[in-house]
């Protein structure tokens, strides 16, 4: 499986929370070699892939990502087709290009301060001040774009150096493709049942993780291991709160978490010698993970973390080594640390 | 006017003092009637064959962009950057940079780590970085621009970087690709407006009677903005001003501009606010003085990554540069 590809396929798909499926069906589609896979009523995409060899019939592991990217939404449809919006990072939307999910796709461009209006005191970015310039009349807009309809980045996925690549919707793409990527080095090896859950509305409710993660304590999951994305090292940011692109996998240790299970995890890629760092919280961790330990009668549940830059604006940026170096660990646990 | 020339010449990098791509394509596109050299301060001084006119009225349009330069390298390959030309802080945050075929983003604290205030202000430039992934053959004082891609939406409407003036350099382009001129025309592909200009050296060794600038201007005609803080709109046509903040404009190339406009029906409007300012300046005070007139497409967001435009407006300010130079040639203004 070639990550980067993957990862453009599934980052290209919209996935706005809360409007999932087109999305979900890419991810769905990607998902079918492994084993039959489902959408359930929420909208998360459920996968059960059959054990094999001598852990075939083990307790399944539970393995999840959320699939739904951040979102702008629209509120109101203003005269010369221009409209109001909420949502997104306010120091980063000027200028911006972005997708409109109305009856069908229109394009747009976010306003910018006129210069003869800028560098005043009025100098914090506010929705107030910003709109979506549509170009349609407003008859246009008011027909084909109700409100409530989503709006999404439109930043093409694109390389960015030797081996990191930058898009919208990395968070959390690549925890999706660090799934997928364990998947295929598990194949034909022995290893316990295996439950995907590519969750909906991580970025707004939680609900979509919270459901399907019942469904697998329903199906006999007793651990899961949750996929994310955490806070890369950038200027301006303290090594104390971040940790470096190219680290490899972060593993959470928490209050909230496994320490068991996050232990284990920390001595298997320390065994392995797979590129690894802790992130240590002290608290809630922020995902889903919280969520699906709650399951029935709860799951052990660690969490793995891919650092990123830029978190929630279009200029995420990732490392594929440590994408790679996740889906190298959680293959490396399905296979009982096996060398895979 | 030729959209198609007009994405490649948006798609070029042409930073202030860093024009030479912009002036190579348009020197390739030129057809054979004309003669070209380039001047020591960058201008590229296009002359089409033809009879000699009355009046000697020169055109001009700027090649260069707004942009970007690297003052600092620091570790990590994080880029520190300075503006080349008025760009508002936040048309920069949260953005790709285009450096050759590679990218930048400019990156940003995440909000969930930001504290207080500081969630909702915008650093200024100097506390900014780029971040090409560790690209070490970047050095200081190398340039980058808004990413390249050019895009058409909604009813009519253009959006790329460097429309200013990429859309003027087409107008003159087009006008000397014509094949039934009146008289000899030449036309200035000038350098460094958007620092001060290398214009006035041109109008200097070319002494003309009267001026032409082709440019593109603020439009403000925003919902959240007012009245006459609008300037000028989309949709109204071509924007001659009569004053802005380098050059008050005479009162007779004023009138000719209105009255060439309304016997032609092409849409024309003033700008509600002094506002901005052009290679006019230095041509005006070129020499011993050059009468000179803009005529402007106007566009939103000015001097950021997504200029946008209207098709209709470039029609008409096209229409209206030619119009006006025929009539100025013929020294009807006198």
């Amino acid at each position: 499986m070639n990550l980067s590809e993957t990862l453009r396929t599934l980052c290209l798909a919209p996935g706005p929370t809360g409007n999932e499926r087109e999305v979900a069906d890419v991810a769905a589609s990607l998902l079918e070699k492994y084993g039959p896979v489902r959408i359930d009523r929420l909208g998360s995409v459920l996968c059960s892939i059959p054990g094999e060899g001598s852990s075939a019939s083990a307790a399944p592991v539970l393995l999840e990502a959320h699939l739904d990217q951040v979102a702008l939404v629209v509120t109101g449809i203003e005269e010369s087709g221009f409209l109001s919006f909420e949502g997104g990072d306010v120091r980063i939307l000027a200028s911006q290009e972005v997708t409109i999910y109305g009856k069908q796709t229109y394009y747009g461009v976010i306003t910018d301060r006129p210069p003869h209006l800028s560098g005043g005191k009025e100098d914090t970015p506010s929705h107030k001040a910003l709109r979506i310039d549509t170009g349609l009349p407003k008859e246009t807009a008011e027909a084909q774009i109700p409100l409530g309809s989503r709006v999404l980045y439109r930043t093409a996925y694109a390389a960015l150096g030797e081996g990191m690549v930058t898009a919208p919707a990395i968070d959390n793409r690549a925890g999706v493709t660090a799934i997928l990527a364990a998947l295929d080095r598990i194949q034909g090896k022995p290893h316990p049942p295996v439950l995907v859950q590519f969750s909906v509305q991580e970025e707004s409710t939680q609900a979509g993780a919270t459901a399907a993660a019942f469904a697998a304590f329903t199906a006999g999951a007793e651990e899961a291991i949750a996929v994310d994305v955490t806070f890369g090292f950038a200027p301006g940011l303290t090594r104390r709160e971040t940790l470096p692109l190219g680290s490899g996998a972060a593993i959470g240790f928490s209050p909230a978490l496994d320490d068991e299970f996050s232990r284990y995890l920390d001595y298997l890629a320390e065994s392995l010698d797979l590129p690894h760092t802790r992130e240590i919280m002290s608290g809630r961790t922020g995902t889903d993970a919280e969520r699906i330990q709650a399951a029935g009668d709860g799951l052990r549940t660690a969490l793995l973390s891919i650092p990123i830059r830029n978190m929630h604006t279009p200029v995420e940026t990732a490392d594929l080594k440590d994408i790679e170096a996740t889906a190298k660990l959680i293959a490396a646990y399905l296979t009982k640390g096996g060398l895979v | 006017m030729n959209l198609r020339y007009l994405e490649e010449l948006c798609a070029l990098p042409g930073v202030s003092g860093h024009e030479d791509a912009v002036r190579d394509w348009i020197e390739l596109h030129l057809p054979a009637d004309c003669s070209y050299r380039t001047d020591r301060l960058g201008n590229l001084i296009v002359t089409k064959a033809g009879a000699k006119a009355p009046c000697f009225t020169v055109l001009f349009a700027h090649m260069d962009e707004v942009g970007f330069i690297v003052t600092d390298t620091a570790e990590d390959g994080f880029l520190h950057f300075d503006t080349v030309g008025g760009i508002d802080k936040q048309s920069v945050i949260g953005k790709r940079l285009q450096f050759g075929e590679r990218i930048g983003v400019v990156g940003i604290k995440p909000t969930h780590l930001c504290k207080g205030a500081e969630g909702e202000s915008i650093p200024d430039i100097p506390s900014m970085y780029i971040d090409m992934a560790g690209e070490t053959s970047i050095e200081r004082g190398d340039v980058l621009t808004f990413p390249v891609g050019f895009t058409r939406f909604g009813e009519g409407y253009i959006r790329s970087k460097a429309l200013d003036d990429r859309l003027g350099c087409l107008s003159l382009l087009e006008l000397l690709c014509a094949d039934d001129l009146p008289y000899a025309l030449t036309c200035v592909f000038s350098a460094r407006e958007e620092i001060g200009g290398a214009a006035a050296g041109a109008a200097y060794a070319l002494r003309p009677d009267s001026a032409i600038v082709a440019e593109t201007t603020t439009a403000a005609d925003l919902p959240t903005v007012e009245g006459a803080e609008r300037v000028c709109a989309l949709g109204k046509g071509a924007v001659v001003p009569f004053m802005d903040k380098g050059t008050l404009y005479p009162k007779h190339l004023y009138d000719l501009a209105y009255k060439t406009a309304a016997a032609n029906s092409i849409p024309i409007q003033t700008k509600t606010k002094i506002a901005g300012g052009n290679d006019a300046r230095g041509v005006t005070a070129s020499g011993c003085g050059v009468p000179t007139i803009t005529v402007s497409v106007p566009c939103r967001y000015l001097h950021g990554p997504s200029v946008v435009a209207k098709e209709s407006d470039c029609e008409a300010a096209s229409a209206l540069i030619r119009l006006l130079w025929e009539r100025m040639s013929a020294g009807d203004e006198l």
